[in-house]
């Protein structure tokens, strides 16, 4: 009972406090809004959302490694190496940017981004690089350590020595043929953004610096990147046909 | 949501700026679009010759827009050069922005036109402006042509089409204007006045303020078609007039002005009615027409009466009408304008019923008291017919009036002035009284009859012809007497200068007055003789005047050298040289001025001589010394008179009056007009004041030291003032004037010094100028 005269108090404060003119209550500027209320609310989000994507990260590390099949085991690491071994030699990990390309003039005078293009070209006719490196994975490596698992695809070109003593994991049934293949389109699909990135680059820095024409006809840009294409063709630099058939896709 | 929504697109324009692809296109669309600009500035200066025909049309918009700028041909090429130059620029700028625009369009990224421009060319702004005058220096030379053939064929259908045909009130404007101006008889306006009227009108009709100079003659072609139509619509109305007009010809009625008005007013009844919204307008009657149906018909009356007056026999006025006339009261017809007037009005009076009584023999019965009522009216009031018989009257005036007068005049002259016809001429005291005041010749037929001391004078009661004619015989007779006299006069002036040594010595010798004037009366006509031939007959004896001055003379300078006998004697003892003497006395010195009255002597040769230099220490301090030449001049006039007044010409025209003492006192030299005498006295008179007051001064001290007083009878102080004209331009009215502001002027000296103001004496050395 003794509460009850300051539970009273409390209550006159609210009322008086809802009755009163609403300016009072909102004397913030919306300048003072911004700065007080509205970024700590978006630093506070952005906070925490970080917070959440680093959370699920550590939890899917500490889960105990999946129990992957045997067959697909082999045939990632295959594919893996493979593709590895195409990445290599088409000096892709030399061009994280394009900023490593080394310039003469107008043109590029890298003798490694010369080769990235020239190795790049495999990547416009997409389904057999993909059938290519599928196929390449699938023959067995002599030189590798550890029991290894044959692997056999009926669809496949390469057929292993004895079929019939092969075990049923080794078969690649279309469904698994299916899981490879997307997994060498996934890595292709990395390699062409990282190659058409360095291309583009290289095509604007080329059209920043030549020299401009006396055409006796308007141009359009489609007909500088043709022509600066074929330009770089024929130094050396075969573009991909995305890159340089941009605008005939796009119409 | 805003914010996260502006996040969105913030982080998507971010990522679009470092997308390879999407910058790459930039730099394709920036550099694609760079190059059409290139291009653009490549062609800015071509001129393709297909293009004549559409920028032709375009320049004649521009000439049509600013046609003062085109207004000549050969300039204009100037004016059309630089809109085809600024036409390119702006043509340039239209292509290369759309350029720009397009390459914007094909670029992901934005793409600033000012990157584009400079991608182009540095200076795309010098190249294209230098472009576009190389393509307007080629392209004028074909396009400006044919846009101005262009133009010259617009402007000549908007000429048409804006062509502004006055209203009636405009027309009627112009032709009172014209009506107004035309002189003579009345008449219709001719086709030449109307188109007289084609500059005037011409910016009211053609309402262009400026034109090219191959259409320049258009408004005053549309003006002149204008004022053709006006003119036939005008000649139309008059013929209507005209035709009613003639409806009295044959007719036995008499017609007065009235009847007629009404026959053309009913004539022009058939006039067309008036469209004003036609084109051209057809337009009611002029207000013009209407007048000059109206004056016509006036006019029409008084060629009647004209006509009858020429043929009406008994009614002509004749000489001896007018002089019964005039003898009835000769003293209303002393001036010939009042003459005139008092006959016509006589003349009038006395023939108007006659007249009307004559005139309406043709006239029907039942009208012709109505029309004798009209006409006696008419004829003696102020109105048109009155005028025209009145001025008939007058013309018959002129011919008549001078010759009666004339015969009139001669009789009054035998009458009132027989004086001047008899043969032996002039009596001399005609001669004197003019001679005395110094007039060369009769003026007015009043100083006729106070020098014959008439006492009725006649002048009031004489022709102004009469008067004339007497002052004319006067003349005749008065000037050679004249000449005669002052001739006479000079020769003994003469004989003053050069006789006056052999006189001292003759009075020295004791001779006496009267012998001293035979021997000079002897000596006279010796001289006279050489002269008297060139003189007129009835003037070539000695006057009495002469002989009067003579004697005086003689008397004059005998007795002065007789008082001052021992001064003489002495001079003459120390035996001067004729220098000395002439410096002592010199033979027209004022002291030896032969004047009526007696002189005091005003100086003494030597004792100036002696008292120059102290005098000219003091006065080169209280007064400004003359000017060298002038007192050079006055010098020429030592011994001639107290004061000198010499007129001569300037080169310019003018005239110029040296004045001053012979001593240099009050020296000065002033210019004047002398065509504007009364000025020119004022100018004399202001420049005299103070250097007269010099010679006054002068003057007076001399008289008061006396000096050498060779003459010491004269009481009364004197000022001779020498006034001599070496100019034909000065006359005898500038002498007057001058002399009675002198007079003036000594008058105020005197009362302000307390003196009694010396006798002015005035020689006059005009004579008898032309």
């Amino acid at each position: 009972m003794r509460n009850r005269p300051d539970a009273m108090r409390q209550i006159r404060s609210i009322d008086d406090l809802v009755s009163s003119s609403p300016t009072k209550l909102f004397s913030l500027s919306p300048n003072d809004a911004l700065v007080q209320i509205s970024l700590p609310l978006v630093l506070i989000l952005a906070i925490m959302t970080r917070l959440l994507v680093i959370g699920q990260t550590m939890t899917a590390q500490e889960e105990s490694p999946a129990i992957l099949e045997m067959w697909k085991q082999q045939l990632i690491f295959r594919i893996d190496q493979v593709m590895d071994d195409w990445a290599v030699e088409a000096e892709l990990p030399a061009f994280p940017d394009a900023s490593r390309i080394l310039w003469e003039g107008s043109f590029p005078g890298d003798a490694r981004f010369q080769k990235l293009c020239e190795k790049s070209q495999e990547l416009n006719k997409q389904d057999a690089l993909q059938l290519r490196l599928y196929e390449e994975a699938l023959l067995p490596d002599p030189d590798a350590e550890g029991p290894l698992l044959v692997l056999y695809d009926p669809l496949a070109s390469v057929t292993p020595d004895d079929v019939s003593i092969l075990p049923p994991e080794s078969l690649i049934t279309p469904e698994r043929r299916a899981y490879a293949l997307a997994h060498i389109a996934d890595r292709m699909l990395q390699w062409r953004k990282q190659v058409e990135e360095l291309q583009w680059t290289a095509i604007s820095e080329t059209a920043a610096r030549l020299p401009l024409n006396e055409s006796s006809q308007p141009v359009e840009a489609a007909s500088e990147l043709r022509r600066i294409s074929k330009e770089l063709s024929q130094r050396g630099y075969p573009f991909l046909d995305r890159v340089t058939q941009e605008y005939e896709v796009a119409q | 949501m805003a914010f996260c929504a502006v996040g969105i697109l913030s982080f998507t324009a971010f990522s679009q700026e470092f997308d390879p692809k999407q910058r790459a296109k930039q730099s394709l669309a920036l550099r694609a679009a760079a190059q059409d600009v290139v291009l653009l500035l490549s062609q800015q200066s071509e001129w393709h010759p297909e293009e004549s025909f559409e920028l032709s049309a375009e320049l004649s918009k521009a000439i049509l827009n600013d046609v003062k700028g085109y207004q000549q041909k050969a300039a204009g090429e100037a004016v059309a050069s630089a809109w085809l130059t600024e036409w390119r620029k702006q043509n340039f700028n239209a292509n290369m922005q759309a350029a720009i625009q397009s390459a914007q369009s094909q670029s992901p990224l934005p793409l600033d036109a000012e990157v584009i421009q400079k991608r182009a060319a540095a200076d795309w702004e010098n190249q294209r402006d230098r472009g576009a005058e190389k393509f307007s220096a080629t392209a004028v030379k074909q396009v400006y042509p044919q846009a101005r053939e262009r133009t010259v064929s617009e402007l000549k259908k908007q000429l048409e089409a804006g062509l502004h045909y006055p209203s009636q009130a405009e027309v009627d404007q112009w032709l009172l204007g014209l009506n107004a101006k035309a002189e003579g008889p009345t008449a219709p306006l001719t086709e030449s006045e109307f188109q007289s009227l084609k500059d005037s009108i011409k910016s009211q009709v053609v309402p262009f303020e400026f034109l090219l100079e191959e259409v320049s003659q258009e408004p005053a072609r549309l003006s002149e078609k204008v004022l053709k139509n006006l003119w036939l619509q005008y000649q139309g109305q008059i013929d209507l007039v005209t035709g009613a007009l003639k409806q009295n010809l044959g007719e036995k009625d008499l017609w007065v002005a009235d009847d007629m008005m009404r026959a053309i007013q009913a004539g022009l009844k058939a006039a067309p009615a008036a469209k004003p919204e036609a084109r051209p307008p057809v337009y009611g009657v002029f207000e013009v027409v209407s007048l000059w149906g109206d004056a016509a018909a006036v006019d029409w009356e008084k060629a009647q009466l004209v006509n009858f007056l020429q043929v009406w026999e008994e009614g002509a006025v004749t000489p001896v009408m007018l002089e019964r006339m005039m003898k009835v009261k000769l003293s209303a017809h002393l001036r010939p304008e009042a003459s005139a007037e008092a006959l016509k009005m006589a003349v009038v009076e006395v023939m108007v019923e006659q007249l009307v009584d004559a005139w309406m023999v043709n006239a029907p019965a039942p009208r012709q008291a109505a029309l004798r009522d009209y006409y006696l009216e008419s004829l003696q009031g102020e109105g048109h017919l009155a005028s025209t018989w009145e001025a008939e009257i007058d013309k018959k005036l002129n011919q008549l009036l001078p010759a009666i007068r004339q015969a009139i005049a001669v009789e009054q002259l035998q009458v009132f002035y027989p004086g001047l016809l008899t043969e032996e001429g002039l009596p001399e005291s005609v001669v004197l009284w003019f001679y005395d005041r110094e007039l060369a010749e009769a003026r007015e037929s009043k100083q006729i009859a106070q020098a014959f001391e008439m006492e009725d004078d006649p002048t009031s009661r004489i022709f102004t012809e009469t008067q004339t004619l007497a002052v004319e015989e006067l003349n005749e007779d008065l000037q050679p007497a004249l000449k005669s006299l002052e001739a006479q006069i000079q020769l003994i002036r003469e004989m003053e200068k050069e006789g006056m040594d052999a006189l001292k010595a003759s009075v020295a010798n004791g001779q006496d007055a009267n012998a001293l004037y035979d021997q000079w009366r002897k000596a006279w006509e010796q001289r006279w003789q050489g002269i008297r031939e060139a003189q007129d007959p009835r003037w070539q004896e000695m006057t009495g005047r002469t002989a009067d001055e003579l004697r005086k003379t003689v008397r004059q300078w005998y007795e002065s050298v007789k008082e001052n006998l021992a001064e003489i004697e002495e001079s003459l003892t120390q035996n001067p040289t004729e220098e000395q003497i002439a410096e002592l006395e010199p033979p027209n010195s004022p002291e030896m001025t032969p004047v009526e009255v007696p002189l005091e002597p005003v100086s003494e040769p030597q004792g100036v001589e002696e008292e120059e230099p102290v005098s000219d220490m003091g006065d080169a301090e209280a007064e400004p010394k003359p000017d060298a030449g002038i007192t050079e001049e006055l010098e020429n006039f030592r011994g001639k008179a107290d004061g000198v007044l010499a007129f001569s010409d300037l080169a310019n025209g003018d005239c110029r009056l040296l004045f001053g003492s012979p001593d240099g006192k009050g020296a000065l030299s002033v210019g004047f007009d002398p065509e504007n005498v009364d000025a020119s006295a004022q100018k004399i008179a202001e420049a005299l004041s103070g250097p007269l007051r010099d010679v006054l001064n002068g003057t007076a001290s001399a008289n008061e030291k006396g000096g050498f007083r060779l003459f010491t009878r004269a009481k009364e102080p004197t000022l001779s003032m020498l006034f001599q004209v070496d100019s034909p331009k000065i006359r005898h009215q500038m002498s007057i004037q001058v002399r009675q502001l002198i007079q003036q002027e000594i008058d105020t000296w005197a009362e302000e010094k307390g003196q009694k103001a010396p006798v002015l004496l005035w020689q006059d050395e005009m004579g008898l100028l032309p």
